[in-house]
C-alpha cells in the first residue's frame, strides 16, 4: 500500500482545494456567460423578426388600395414606399437567416424561395396568377412585381426559359391591385407573424445559435455562385450584394454578443483580433461593387480559370469561398471554430 | 438497523436503478404549440424505453442499412392513442459494419402545422456523437438536406416518402412501435 505522510496529505489538500475552487468558479462563470449569450442571441433573432413583421405590415399599408391598376406616374410615391419597406424587410431577415432557416424550413420556403423553386416544386400552375397568395409567394414574388418594369434582360432571358413562366408585371386592374395588397402581401404578413409566434415559444441552445452563425458565413458562397447560373437571389431589385452585406452584418451582430465572453479567455483577444480582421476583409470585398457583378463567360465554380478569378465576380467568389473554408488558415469560419473551442462550446458539424 | 450492511448493497441498488429505462414526461405545451427539439432533448436517449425492434433488420432505402439496430422512445403514448403526442421522440441507432456505419436518426413529433405536406407534424433528424461526449444535431428538417444520402438520392423518396407507407401508425414504421403495441 502506498504510504503517504500526514504532512503531504495536508499539502495536497492545501494545493488542490483552491485549484478546485478556481476551476469550479470558472465553470460557473462560463455557464452564466453561456446562458446570458443564449438569451441575448434569442433577443437578437426576435428583434430582427419583429422588424420584418413591421416592414411587411408597412409594405401592405403602402400598397395602393386597388381602385385601379398601378400607374408608374401617379403611384410613384406608393411604389417607392413599398420598395423601401421591401428592402427593410429583406434586410431584417437576411440578418438572421442562417439561424432561422434550418429551424423553420417551411417559413423559409414560403417567404424566401426563388421563382424557379416554386415552378420546380409546384409545376406550371405555380405562377398562373401572380397576385394571389398561392403558388409563387414570399419576398421574391413581391420583389418581382415591384421591380417588374426594370428587370434586367439576363434575368428575363433566364426565367422565360422556365416551364410555367409568366411575365412579371405591375397590377393592371383594380382586382389585381387589390389582390396584390390583400392576398400576396397579406400572405407575407401572415407568414412573418407565424414565424414571430413560433420563435417566441422556443428556447434555443448555444450549439444551435452558434451553428447559425457559421451557416450564414457558409451560405455566402452559394449565394454568389448561384448568380452564375441565373439563380441570383434578389435578382429583380438587383440587391443580392445588399443581401450579402446584411448576412455579414447579422454575423457581426451575433459575434458581438459573444465577443466579451471570448475576450475574457487567455487566448481570446488574439482569436478576436483574427476574427475581426476576417470580418473586415469580407466587408471590404462587399464594398467594392455597388451591385452583384456579372459572372464572366464560361464561369465554373468548380474549376475557375485565373482570368475568371481576376474579374470582379471571380474576386467576390474567391473571397467568400475563402471566408467559408474551414480548412484555410485565417478564414472566418476557421477562426469562428477556434473561438467556439476557446469558449468550450460543443463541437459542431 | 445496521446501516453498514445496507451500504454493502448500495452499488447493486445504484446499478439496478441505472439500468431501469427512463420514462420521460412529455413537455407541457399550450394548445397548438409546437415542440422544437434541441440537443438537450436527445441527451440521455440510451436511458429511455427501448422499442423492441428486431436487432437485425433488412435495409430500407439507402440509409436505413441492414445491420444491428436499436430504437428508443422518450415516452410511450397513452393506451388507445391514434397518433403520437407532440413531444414524442424516437431515436434509431444503426450499426451497419461499414466504417461510417454507426448512425443515429430521430423523428420528433413537433406538431402544430409542421411538415404539413409530408409526415404531418414530424421533424426528421440525424444526430452525431461528439468525441468529447454528448450528442449533436447533424441536420434537421422536413427532409434530409440535399447532398445527404437520405435526401433526394434515396430511391425510397427520402424521409417522408418512405414513412408515408406507415400513415396508419402516424408515420412510424417499426411494427414494434405500433400505437396499439406501445400504448401505456
Amino acid at each position: 500500500m502506498l504510504k503517504v505522510s500526514k504532512s503531504k496529505l495536508v499539502l495536497l489538500a492545501v494545493t488542490c482545494v483552491p485549484l478546485s475552487s478556481a476551476c469550479n468558479a470558472s465553470k460557473h462563470k462560463d455557464a452564466a456567460r453561456r446562458a446570458e449569450v443564449v438569451v441575448a442571441l434569442k433577443q437578437h433573432l426576435t428583434a430582427s423578426v419583429t422588424a420584418w413583421v413591421a416592414a411587411s405590415h408597412a409594405l401592405q399599408a403602402a400598397a395602393p388600395d386597388g381602385s385601379a391598376g398601378w400607374n408608374v406616374q401617379t403611384d410613384a410615391a406608393a411604389i417607392a414606399a413599398m420598395k423601401k419597406e421591401w428592402k427593410n424587410g429583406r434586410r431584417a431577415y437576411e440578418l438572421v437567416e442562417g439561424a432561422m432557416a434550418p429551424l423553420f424550413p417551411e417559413s423559409d420556403v414560403a417567404t424566401d424561395s426563388r421563382y424557379e423553386d416554386f415552378l420546380v416544386r409546384e409545376g406550371s400552375v405555380a405562377d398562373k396568377y401572380s397576385f394571389d397568395g398561392e403558388g409563387v409567394v414570399g419576398m421574391h414574388a413581391i420583389e418581382r412585381i415591384l421591380w417588374a418594369d426594370t428587370i434586367p434582360e439576363a434575368v428575363v432571358a433566364y426565367e422565360s426559359a422556365l416551364p410555367g413562366y409568366t411575365k412579371a408585371a405591375f397590377p393592371t386592374t383594380a382586382a389585381e391591385a387589390a389582390d396584390f395588397k390583400n392576398k400576396l402581401v397579406a400572405r407575407l404578413v401572415k407568414d412573418t407573424e407565424n414565424l414571430q409566434a413560433q420563435l417566441a415559444s422556443i428556447a434555443p441552445d448555444i450549439a444551435f445559435v452558434y451553428r447559425g452563425l457559421l451557416d450564414l458565413v457558409r451560405e455566402q458562397v452559394e449565394k454568389v455562385d448561384k448568380t452564375a447560373s441565373g439563380e441570383e437571389e434578389s435578382r429583380y431589385a438587383q440587391s443580392t450584394l445588399a443581401d450579402l452585406r446584411s448576412n455579414l452584418d447579422g454575423c457581426e451582430q451575433a459575434y458581438a454578443i459573444l465577443r466579451p465572453w471570448l475576450r475574457e479567455k487567455s487566448e481570446g483577444p488574439a482569436v478576436d483580433a483574427r476574427i475581426t480582421a476576417a470580418f473586415a476583409e469580407l466587408r471590404t470585398l462587399y464594398g467594392i461593387e455597388s451591385a452583384m457583378p456579372s459572372p464572366p463567360d464560361q464561369w465554373s465554380s468548380l474549376d475557375p480559370t485565373p482570368a475568371a478569378l481576376a474579374t470582379p465576380f471571380g474576386k467576390l467568389f474567391a473571397g467568400t469561398k475563402h471566408a467559408a473554408d474551414e480548412k484555410a488558415p485565417g478564414s472566418l469560419v476557421a477562426q469562428l471554430r477556434i473561438a467556439a473551442k476557446t469558449l468550450g462550446l460543443p463541437e459542431m458539424p | 438497523m445496521n446501516y453498514y450492511k445496507l451500504l454493502q448493497f448500495l452499488p447493486l441498488m445504484c446499478l439496478a436503478s441505472c439500468q431501469r429505462p427512463v420514462a420521460k414526461t412529455l413537455p407541457t405545451l399550450a394548445a397548438g404549440q409546437a415542440f422544437v427539439a434541441f440537443e438537450r432533448d436527445f441527451e440521455d436517449f440510451r436511458d429511455w424505453q427501448r422499442v423492441p425492434v428486431p436487432e437485425r433488420g433488412r435495409a430500407q432505402g439507402i440509409t436505413h442499412t441492414a445491420g444491428l439496430r436499436r430504437e428508443w422512445i422518450n415516452a410511450k403514448p397513452a393506451k388507445g392513442s391514434t397518433i403520437f403526442p407532440v413531444g414524442t421522440i424516437l431515436v434509431k441507432e444503426i450499426e451497419s459494419g461499414m466504417p461510417e456505419g454507426h448512425q443515429l436518426f430521430a423523428m420528433v413529433k413537433r406538431g402544430a402545422d409542421y411538415n404539413h405536406q409530408g409526415a404531418k407534424g414530424w421533424e426528421w433528424f440525424e444526430l452525431f456523437e461528439r468525441k468529447t461526449g454528448g450528442l449533436g444535431i447533424q441536420w434537421r428538417g422536413i427532409n434530409a438536406p440535399v447532398g445527404e444520402a437520405y435526401g433526394s438520392g434515396d430511391p425510397m423518396g427520402g424521409c417522408n416518402g418512405c414513412h408515408e407507407t406507415a400513415l396508419g401508425n402516424d408515420y412510424v414504421k417499426a411494427e414494434a412501435a405500433a400505437l396499439s403495441a406501445l400504448g401505456n
